[in-house]
């Protein structure tokens, strides 16, 4: 009875979530604009300055064989309230228009037969879905290489920080847990700029370059530091955990120092520190989203930027909600590997 | 000639002097019973002849070579303190069972790792040794699915598993209800019966006194008393009798 309960609550939240995310795409989801790869560009050209003698306005003829339709877009510069009262060269004239929302109808003036709509309640949103979708899984490609490589870099690190800060020799552990107090006490916001900018400032020359690469390794670089230091402190916890009586009682039966610790506590370090762990890099699939700051094209970066334009859509929010979508489906995997994972450890309890 | 000859150890820890001067010797099959209220010093002197503490004064010969000499000031290497460790072998109070290994792969694996032999032979060895302890159709458990008194006598056939010339206990029944003390004295007895040297500290008194040799009373970081077990019925020291009269 108390599961059927559940089950029926967890399908009206997924209904829900559904629910909102087609009501976004179906009811806000309408085109403003042309794709790119369905304009053809035949030759810009400058109209006159308005009866108000400000402004001017560039005219592209394109067509779409997708909504088999042709004409011009217009572009009118800011401060050009009656745009649609200019008269346009050769064979086309305005026939409606708005230039603060960019609404505009054309139609040639032999024909005055509307030739294509702008936001005029056409709903587009599913034609974009491809062009969309493609660039959230561009997006999502850098989020994931970005996660991979954090978790290759800052788990070996993560392990030396964690024995330089258990050290007995205090040159080496004091350093060691400032750094520690330092990355941890700071926002990793912080870190990714003064990370990716500091070099430039100090050196005068920015030493990961501008391009996406460059950008891609600063973030890498301040992921790495920032999650090894959180890291280290839950492998100090594990290794400290292990009861000193299971060294003794390897000690006592003649094993070595790195017998010990691989064949005796090293997997019940790891059956502890499971949990913390699966919970901090659940925590970095969502972090990735930070490395945006420095303009890293992860997948918020790609969705966020169909607000304003890409890819030739503009002014659409839905594909930055759907990235959503992306990181519950990631982090329910790897929420299912962990439960797998310590499943598997259940064998033995610490 | 003494196959254990321990001479004047003096342990501190801080301020705290917890062996003040302990000398005894222990002949080849000899059981020793160290008795003591807590605190005494037994454990410490335990952990010294494992080479888990190290004496700041007095010497340790086992079998005539001296494997603790606190007048040497050269901490020795550790592949010799590993050769020295395995004089002994040390029971511990909480068992200290390998947790990720099953009940044979527990015995076999310091043998396996020092390679004491061919895995086969390593084996039988270690089945013969569960058997022993009576745990034969337990082999393949995990120590969390076994009740103490079967983890502790697992750890005895682990402690065996690698031939030591002396096996200390170290209060080898104080974490067990008084219901599976039984079974793992009862180990602890057969092996005297085969005479294997021990050394176990404990408090129970029925067992010190029908199956030792030899018991030492320990009180305040010194030998108090010691002798054959009839000491118990017949204290000599007072410190003795009034610790015999709180069983």
């Amino acid at each position: 009875m108390k599961k059927k309960v559940w089950v029926a609550v967890l399908a009206v939240l997924i209904a829900v979530v559904l629910g909102a995310f087609i009501w976004f795409v179906y009811f806000t989801g309408y085109d403003y604009s042309m794709a790119d790869d369905d304009t053809v560009a035949v030759g810009d050209f400058t109209v006159a300055a308005g009866a108000d003698g400000s402004g001017s306005l560039t005219v592209k003829e394109y067509n779409n064989d997708k909504k088999g339709v042709s004409g011009v877009q217009l572009n009118a510069e800011a401060g050009d309230e009656s745009f649609f009262m200019w008269q346009i060269d050769g064979d086309y004239e305005i026939i409606a228009g708005n230039i603060n929302n960019e609404v505009i109808r054309i139609a040639p003036k032999s024909d005055l037969k509307v030739l294509a709509l702008y936001n005029d309640g056409v709903n587009a949103g599913p034609a974009n879905f491809k062009i969309v979708f493609g660039s959230l899984n561009e997006g999502f490609v850098q989020t994931l290489k970005l996660f991979l490589i954090t978790l290759l870099g800052a788990i070996p690190l993560g392990l030396i920080i964690s024995f330089g800060s258990m050290s007995k020799f205090k040159p080496i552990s004091a350093p060691v847990r400032v750094i520690v107090w330092i990355v941890r006490g700071s926002p990793l916001m912080l870190q990714l700029l003064i990370i990716f900018y500091m070099p430039g400032m100090l050196f005068g020359n920015n030493i990961w370059g501008g391009d996406e690469t460059g950008r891609f390794w600063a973030s890498a670089v301040a992921f790495i530091l920032n999650y090894a230091c959180y890291f280290s402190e839950i492998f100090r916890g594990g290794i400290q955990g292990v009861p000193i009586g299971q060294h003794e009682a390897g000690q006592v039966l003649g094993l070595s120092k790195s017998q010990i610790f691989f064949k005796v506590t090293l997997m019940q370090m790891i059956k502890r520190i499971v949990p913390p762990m699966s919970n901090e890099i659940i925590t970095l699939v969502k972090d990735t989203s930070l490395a945006r700051i420095i303009a890293m094209q992860e997948i918020i970066w790609a969705g966020q930027a169909f607000m304003k334009s890409s890819h030739g859509i503009h002014g659409i929010i839905w594909p930055l909600f759907s990235t959503g979508i992306y990181y519950l489906a990631f982090s329910g995997m790897l929420t299912l590997l962990f439960g797998w994972v310590e499943k598997k450890l259940d064998y033995f309890k610490v | 000639m003494a196959i254990l000859e321990v001479k004047n150890i003096h342990k501190s820890f801080g301020r705290t002097e917890v062996l003040k001067g302990i000398d005894f010797t222990l002949e080849k099959g000899e059981v020793l019973s160290i008795i003591g209220s807590s605190g005494s010093g037994k454990t410490t002197l335990l952990r010294c002849l494992n080479s888990l503490e190290f004496a700041d004064k007095g010497q340790i010969v086992v079998g005539g070579e001296t494997i603790f000499d606190a007048d040497i000031n050269k901490r020795p290497s550790e592949s010799e303190l590993r050769q020295k460790r395995l004089h002994f072998g040390l029971v511990f109070q909480n068992f200290n069972l390998f947790p990720q290994y099953s009940v044979l792969d527990n015995v076999t694996l310091a043998p396996k790792l020092l390679k004491k032999g061919t895995n086969e032979e390593i084996e039988q060895t270690a089945l013969e040794l569960i058997e022993s302890v009576g745990l034969k159709e337990k082999i393949n458990n995990y120590p969390c699915e076994l009740s103490g008194g079967q983890q502790q006598r697992v750890a005895i056939a682990r402690a065996l598993a690698l031939k030591p010339e002396i096996l200390c206990f170290d209060e080898p029944t104080s974490a067990l209800d008084p219901e599976l003390t039984g079974e793992v004295l009862k180990v602890i007895k057969s092996l005297a019966d085969k005479h294997m040297t021990m050394i176990v500290v404990t408090h129970e008194m029925t067992f010190a006194h029908d199956v030792s040799d030899k018991v030492i009373f320990m009180d305040g970081g010194v030998i108090a008393e010691q002798g054959a077990p009839s000491i118990l019925d017949h204290p000599e020291s007072e410190r003795l009798q009034s610790f015999l009269t709180s069983f």
